[in-house]
């Protein structure tokens, strides 16, 4: 016979699974809608109708996206719906095997890899940037973690673009200079902090190059570190198309020197959607969805921050993902024509993919836009057009 | 692009540039953009001046198809993006410093 005793601890402990179950990082393994599917060798397709598309409030959508203006231009564009492939175009000489300069891109394929890393057990995010560069072991610098570098909150004065002369952006210097370009990551890790961890949210290139550095330091073997991008992630998704740039010391750029095609960076989009596993193999480990796509760094949420303490950015951000998260200081989200669960990885000239897991949704843009606001695409709008045009959940 | 307005730029170029304490870094960054466009993304050269324009109004390149590699000549030094061997890598930057009596003799110093 059960006691009452037994009865109680069988409850808690029922309990306490649902409770775990019910948070996003242990909720995992792989979403039911996508079923036993990966497009490790290729994207299946389906036609527009098919994947619940209207075609006529579609081609809006693709009327804006290749409008030829004069205003932003597109190279390539790629929607997948439920892992399929449901437009995908091409011009200005691109098609779907040139590959394209991913800017910024390269700091979402960066988290990845960190991220991989950690599953591997090289690193973890209280890994103490100090640990690996005694350069860090100074006031405000020598408590700046792992974490930290990947919230953009480690605090070094750094201008990712000077906004009255471009010329003196500090991202130009640290790729360009002859004091900087042997080893990006040393170079940052030199650089003065400006504030304490967490206090201040900076978006720029130097935290991806260092994080990329001291995976270089924890492999602590050239070899070992120069093929771990593909072992580890670019292989096993064959995304047989990325070019992952490196310096002189063979440490991995991290903030950009990312090339690819549209479809191959779009499975980095489908691995978060699945939680971190591919092919039934754990990639990144169950929490790193959570923590890179779904929770807004620190620094951003803080209250003082929040007060109007000096900001350099307004936008969400998790770690090195944009979000689309409403932040107290800000009246809507940064999309307000997309839900809050879109993340994105961008890049200058209008690099875009957008993920929207309760849609399905992936949506890769890869373009060669101007400077000038009325040069660029409207993100917020070319999500309102795609989102219009999905008429089978709205 | 007009030749005053042309002028105008290179100008404004100039005098950011000369503001600043890293004036190998326009250069760098035209020789590294070009390797990367025509050696990574295998555009055609037509096209890589196209998207470096802006760079090129201070310095011009020189690529050197066998060796996979794009050169541009600053005032004493020349900086140099080679596509690796192994072409997943991409290109890598290195700038040298030269005598700047030899800059007449490159290409991108003639003008």
């Amino acid at each position: 016979m059960v006691s009452f005793k037994t009865f109680r601890i069988l409850g808690l402990t029922f309990s306490f699974v649902l409770f775990l179950y019910s948070i996003p990082s242990f909720s995992i393994s792989k979403p039911d809608r996508y079923g036993d599917y990966w497009p490790t060798k290729s994207w299946r397709k389906k036609s527009l109708e098919e994947a619940g598309f209207d075609r006529a409030k579609f081609q809006k959508l693709l009327d804006y996206v290749w409008e030829d203006e004069g205003n932003h231009k597109s190279d390539a564009y790629v929607v997948i719906k439920d892992g399929y492939v449901v437009y995908e175009g091409y011009d200005r000489g691109y098609n779907p095997k040139k590959k394209h300069m991913f800017w910024s891109f390269s700091k979402s394929l960066t988290s990845t890899v960190i991220g991989a890393a950690i599953q591997q057990g090289h690193l973890t995010l209280q890994t103490k940037v100090k640990d690996f560069y005694p350069e860090m072991d100074r006031e405000k610098a020598r408590d700046v973690t792992l974490r930290h570098v990947l919230n953009m909150s480690s605090g070094f004065k750094f201008y990712e673009e000077n906004p009255i002369n471009i010329a003196l952006s500090d991202s130009i210097f640290v790729y360009y200079s002859k004091d900087a370009y042997k080893d990006v990551a040393l170079k940052v890790a030199k650089t003065e902090m400006k504030f304490a961890p967490d206090e201040q949210f900076n978006y720029g290139t130097h935290e991806p190059m260092l994080a990329m550095g001291i995976l270089k330091k924890a492999i602590n073997n050239i070899s070992i570190y120069e093929n771990f991008p593909w072992d580890a992630l670019f292989t096993p998704l064959n995304m047989s198309s990325v070019v992952y740039e490196r310096d002189q010391s063979k440490t991995f750029l991290g903030g950009s020197g990312g090339w690819g095609v549209a479809k191959d960076y779009a499975k980095l989009g489908f691995l978060m959607l699945n939680n971190g596993v591919w092919e039934g193999k754990r990639i990144l480990p169950e929490w790193w969805s959570n923590f890179a796509t779904r929770t807004v760094a620190p620094a951003l949420v803080k209250r003082e921050s929040e007060e109007g303490q000096e900001r350099l950015n307004v936008e969400s951000y998790g770690a090195y993902w944009w979000l689309n998260k409403k932040l107290k200081m800000n009246k809507q989200r940064p999309y307000p024509n997309a839900p809050d669960d879109l993340y994105q990885a961008m890049g200058f000239r209008g690099q875009t993919m957008g993920v929207i897991p309760s849609k399905g949704l992936i949506i890769v843009r890869m373009g060669s836009d101007g400077r000038k606001p009325k040069k660029k695409l409207k993100r917020d709008k070319m999500y309102k057009l795609l989102l219009d045009s999905l008429v089978e959940e709205k | 692009m007009k030749p005053l307005s042309k002028t105008l730029v290179f100008i404004t170029l100039l005098g950011f540039v000369s503001s600043c304490k890293y004036t190998e870094a326009p250069s760098a960054g035209l020789a590294k953009e070009m390797c990367s466009c025509i050696f990574v993304s295998e555009q055609t050269e037509q096209y890589c001046r196209m998207v470096t324009k802006e760079a090129r109004i201070l310095s011009d390149f020189e690529v050197d198809y066998n060796r996979k590699e794009v050169s541009a000549r600053g005032v004493n030094f020349r900086a140099m993006a080679k596509m690796d061997a192994n072409p997943r890598y991409g290109c890598s930057l290195k700038i040298v410093e030269v005598d700047p009596e030899s800059a007449k003799d490159y290409p991108g110093n003639e003008r």
